[in-house]
């Protein structure tokens, strides 16, 4: 890391593209130029194959404000859009937009050295100019342009741009023509007066095999770009570097991004853009955020490779440990991973992860309730900045226009040691933020505990006096964060119309939550016996213990259920304990009671079925209907069910499968259909759930049922 | 942060800016290109479940509805070989045997035989025999269709039974008396086993449970079993150490100027899982879950036979829905660089 801090002079209203996709906007048309660069492909790329959005069109469109609602700037791009008659009435649209704050055209600016062109365009409302800048001298930016005299017009177009005072972003395509003299490139934008620099990677459109040899390879280039960067930085420019790997830019790898604004062109312009990518993207940082890395062309990676030993991947250690070689068959089913937490974007901050600051790099980012933790390790050590919404009220070492900047409690060493980094934090924030930095980071929002349905809001209300009143409880519950709404699953019984049912997990842990409190106010709701509830609290006091709870109505009392998750021998016998009734047998792994009213009218047992168990003992519609889907019954979990009466009798047995794997089949609606409960097929269809389990008792016309997930 | 693919396209798009300008629609693809099968093409299914070649489910990655199912492109290569009546008999006899969607097929495209006619071999000096042509290098396509047991579950899977209901087809290879372990095993078809009934090669696949990830297969000739490929199977997008450690362990892919780009094209590398294989003579990797354009541009990259290419190409939109799994077999050259022996395409019927 050089002595010099690259983020101080970092301007934001320097004129480089704001990070933040939507609220830019490039307009295309002219695709015309006085020049013919070897690497451009506007002419023969663009112009000819696609159409230029008329200005007609242009009207249209921009005054559409679902396009342009919150378009702070337009671009307007050709080709040289100055060859354009009808520029001057492009610019005018543009500033009609009521939102939009700059009007920028991308130039060659080889015509304005005319001072009456730069004020015409200045006076109908352009305010930045992008000014292509490809060679430092005009040997190289002639060549490069193949039209002798090039380089001498852009300079009196630069010229002539800054004696208007406008604001100056100069683009260069880092070519193997320039590759060399890309610092003194930057240099000579910084001395025509310049705020801003660019530097884009070739983009090999319409050169997918590199025919035009422009492509570079990027460790041959890394050198001269950071060079240039750096240098940039110095002289006060800000600095912007695109379609490079952001890895081989080292300690000036902030000023990387890939965002680019959004593109009005033809549909067809995307069949045959070049795609990019990388052998790391998967556990690369850097590519997994809105502005990170493309990557390499893929015209590149024919050429030079994938460069797999030269790119690194940012900051691996946040991806979960993958096993050493992914299992074969994993197909098999397994449970599905915990729901990660939203990721922060950092992306209004320009401080992406790995981003280097006053001798520190950024290495994580987290949310700890309406704040964001920033961790930081470099010479200071590990260093903690907490980013909160503004409170006027809240102690904070720094404030901007819509955070307070904290740290948790440091000794006074540390605190001098990372008092260079708490500065330029600050500075750097400062100079970012306009007030909403995308809502203070967008805070968390109050938990949602109330507002998603327990009940699919297409179906019917529910009328039977006891599931209501379970559900009125389970909406209590979520009020208060005790429960999860998506735990509140409802079902469907087939061929049974208007019997609402509930399947509720009480049992996942989490802050304030009792849950052998929560398990005994639902089940109370439901007119459960109290063997029941007292049962369901010993179980839930257990922590490593699981259960259910399931309420349907009966046409009278409701039915109430309670399943304890038996996986070893000892939760098997503590649950018969509890339980009563028969005793299971070795390969139960569940055990229900079931009751109507205070009654207990059934045991049930399940044990884990194989496939070939399946299709001997417990054929049926059910097994019927998943082969003719051609689903392998060996990849379904499969769990049989017998049902026992108090006195041990045995009174069916049934056969749940779950299906979550399938989701796309439908199949929720498919089994209904299968038993010709039409209805219950339309509404399955309707709530807007996952199926997750299909049942069946044997030999019986009803006990056929949906099992659906909870709202999400 | 997740692992997870990137759409690696550099510029954020508006999609149906022609809709919103009110532009008129494009002009509608040309007619597909004829086809060589005479069999009627068969239908995506939506309620059937697409499986790639391990039978592993994934959901589709287009709308089904209208869309062709992918053993069409099987029959299709059947046609082109001039064997589409017996490859199609065998087809249809696993269909019918394993049940929908339960049958993994593979077409292979052997490099260096795609001379339309294989090489003459002079006879001996003084033979009064014709002259006889080259095994092994022609002709182009061979296939390869496989049967999956994993539990040992289903009877109807084994080989025996299987091989019963092939017969009258084909010539069908001698079990080993005693019950082979293994989780799938194939049959390896060439136009020479369909035309005339020489013998199919069979091979069992086992997974090994001691090497978490590793397959191995082992040939059956003779009577014998002999050890032939080993497979390792990683996730692309969580892995990229573990397959680069594996390739640069290869002796036929290792070494290579571009590295593992030699073998790992753009867009491969985002396949859902890759498969790194060490055979005999050869290294090899498979993709899966490989849409149709990648697909198609893989074909082409490597020369696969026009009307089959064409077949595709000209029907993508309505093939979308699928992934294919692509493969290729490399051997180390003089150079010291991967050449590619055989590409391959497989999925499920």
């Amino acid at each position: 890391m050089p002595a010099r801090d690259p983020l101080r002079v970092v301007r934001p209203d320097a004129g480089a593209n704001p990070r933040r996709p939507g609220r830019e906007l490039l307009l295309t048309f002219a695709f015309r130029c006085n020049f013919a660069c070897r690497f451009c492909y506007v002419e023969d790329g663009l112009g000819g194959r696609f159409r230029g959005v008329a200005l007609d069109e242009a009207a249209r469109l921009l005054a559409d404000p679902t396009l342009t609602a919150g378009v702070t700037r337009i671009v307007l791009s050709g080709g040289e859009v100055t060859l354009d008659k009808d520029l001057p009435a492009y610019v005018a649209l543009a500033r009609a937009v009521p939102s939009v704050e700059h009007v920028r055209i991308q130039t060659n600016a080889s015509r304005l050295g005319d001072a009456a062109l730069v004020a015409s365009l200045r006076a109908a409302g352009v305010d930045e100019f992008f000014v292509s800048l490809h060679g430092a001298d005009a040997a190289t930016c002639d060549a490069i342009t193949a039209v002798p005299g090039s380089f001498a017009a852009i300079m009196a177009g630069l010229d002539q741009l800054a004696a208007a005072g406008a604001t100056v972003v100069t683009n260069t395509v880092v070519c193997a023509a320039n590759v060399a003299s890309l610092p003194a490139i930057v240099a000579l934008a910084h001395a025509r007066g310049a705020r801003a620099a660019e530097l884009w990677g070739y983009v090999p459109r319409v050169d997918v095999t590199d025919a035009r040899d422009q492509l570079v390879r990027v460790t041959d280039a890394a050198p001269h770009v950071r060079q240039a960067v750096l240098d940039g930085l110095a002289r006060g420019l800000a600095m912007t570097v695109k379609y490079f790997p952001r890895c081989l830019l080292g300690d000036v790898a902030h000023v990387h991004s890939d965002a680019q604004p959004r593109l009005v062109i033809d549909d067809a312009f995307w069949q045959d853009y070049p795609t990019y990518g990388c052998l790391y993207e998967g556990v690369c940082a850097a590519a997994n955020v809105d502005d990170g890395c493309s990557g390499l062309a893929d015209a590149y990676v024919r050429r030079f490779g994938w460069e797999e030993d030269a790119l690194t991947p940012a900051i691996e250690a946040d991806v979960a440990a993958p096993p050493p070689i992914a299992r074969y068959h994993d197909w098999d089913d397994r449970p599905s991973p915990a729901a990660a937490p939203p990721p922060i974007d950092l992306a209004p901050l320009r401080l992406p992860i790995g981003a280097a600051l006053a001798e520190h790099r950024l290495v994580a980012a987290a949310r700890d309730g309406a704040a964001v933790r920033l961790q930081f390790v470099g010479a200071a050590g590990a260093v903690a900045i907490d980013l909160h919404p503004r409170d006027p009220a809240r102690p904070c070492f720094a404030r901007t226009a819509s955070l307070d900047l904290t740290h948790p409690p440091l000794a006074d060493a540390a605190v001098i040691a990372a008092r260079p980094l708490f500065a330029a934090i600050a500075a750097h924030l400062a100079a970012r933020d306009d007030g909403d930095l995308a809502a203070a980071l967008a805070a968390p929002p109050t938990p949602v505990v109330d507002a998603a349905p327990l009940w699919p809001a297409a179906w019917p209300a529910v009328a039977d006096p006891s599931v209501a009143a379970v559900l009125a409880a389970a909406a209590a519950l979520a009020a208060r964060g005790l429960l999860d709404p998506a735990v509140v699953e409802p079902s469907v019984a087939l061929g049974a119309a208007d019997a609402p049912r509930l399947l509720i997990n009480p049992a996942v842990p989490g802050p304030g939550r009792d849950r052998a409190a929560i398990a005994a106010q639902l089940l109370a709701a439901a007119g459960a016996p109290p063997a029941m509830i007292a049962a369901a609290q010993a179980w839930l006091a257990e922590p490593a213990r699981t259960a259910l709870l399931g309420v349907a109505a009966a046409g009278g009392p409701a039915r109430s259920k309670l399943y304890l998750a038996t996986p070893r021998a000892a939760d098997r016998a503590a649950a018969a304990a509890l339980l009563g009734g028969p005793g299971p047998a070795a390969d139960v792994t569940q055990l229900a009671i079931d009751a109507v009213g205070a009654r207990v009218v059934a045991y049930k047992h399940y044990a884990p079925l194989t496939a070939a168990a399946a299709r001997a003992t417990h054929a049926g519609a059910l097994t019927a209907l998943l082969a003719d889907r051609g689903l392998l019954l060996g990849e379904l979990p499969l769990l049989g069910c017998t049902r026992l009466a108090p006195d041990g009798a045995a009174l069916d047995r049934a056969l749940h499968v779950d299906v979550r794997r399938f989701a796309q089949l439908g199949l929720g609606a498919a089994w209904a259909e299968a038993t010709g409960d039409a209805r219950a097929a339309a509404r399955i269809a309707a709530s807007g759930r996952a199926t997750r389990v299909l049942s069946e008792t044997l030999g019986a016309a009803t006990g056929r049922h949906v099992y659906l997930g909870g709202a999400r | 942060m997740t692992a997870r693919s990137r759409p690696g396209l550099p510029l954020a798009r508006i999609d149906a800016i022609d809709d919103v300008l009110g532009r008129p629609p494009p002009p509608p693809p040309p007619a597909p290109a004829p086809r060589r099968a005479a069999a009627p093409e068969e239908l995506a299914d939506p309620d059937q479940v697409l499986r790639d070649y391990v039978l592993a489910p994934y959901p589709p990655l287009g709308p089904i509805a209208g869309g062709l199912a992918a053993v069409n492109v099987l029959i299709e290569s059947f046609a082109i070989a001039g064997v589409e009546a017996a490859g199609a008999a065998v087809l249809a006899r696993l269909r019918a045997q394993l049940g929908p969607g339960r049958v993994v097929w593979g077409v292979k495209l052997n490099s260096r035989g795609l001379v339309a006619e294989p090489p003459s071999i002079p006879a001996e000096p003084g033979s009064s025999l014709p002259p006889r042509r080259e095994t092994g290098r022609g002709p182009a396509l061979s296939w390869e269709l496989y049967v999956y047991d994993p539990g040992g579950e289903r009877p109807e899977a084994r080989p025996a039974t299987v091989l019963a209901t092939l017969a009258d087809v084909i010539a069908v290879p001698t079990l080993p008396t005693a019950p082979v372990p293994h989780h799938m095993w194939s049959l390896e078809l060439d136009a020479a086993t369909l035309a005339t009934g020489a013998g199919a090669r069979l091979t069992y696949y086992t997974s090994g449970a001691d090497t978490p990830g590793a397959s191995r297969s082992y040939a059956l000739a003779d009577g014998q079993l002999a050890l032939a490929n080993l497979y390792t199977f990683h996730d692309p997008r969580r892995e990229p150490h573990a397959i680069l450690a594996r390739l640069r362990a290869c002796v036929h892919l290792a070494g290579a100027p571009r590295g593992a780009a030699a073998v790992i094209a753009p867009g491969l590398h985002r396949c859902r899982r890759l498969c790194v294989a060490n055979k005999r003579h050869a290294d090899g990797l498979y993709f899966a879950g490989v849409d149709s354009d990648r697909t198609i541009a893989f074909l082409r990259e490597h020369a696969w036979p026009a009307p089959l290419v064409d077949y595709l190409a000209a029907r993508r939109d309505r093939l979308r829905h699928l992934a294919w799994d692509l493969a290729l077999d490399a051997a180390r050259g003089a150079d010291g660089a991967p050449h590619i022996l055989r590409t391959a395409i497989h999925a499920s019927a």
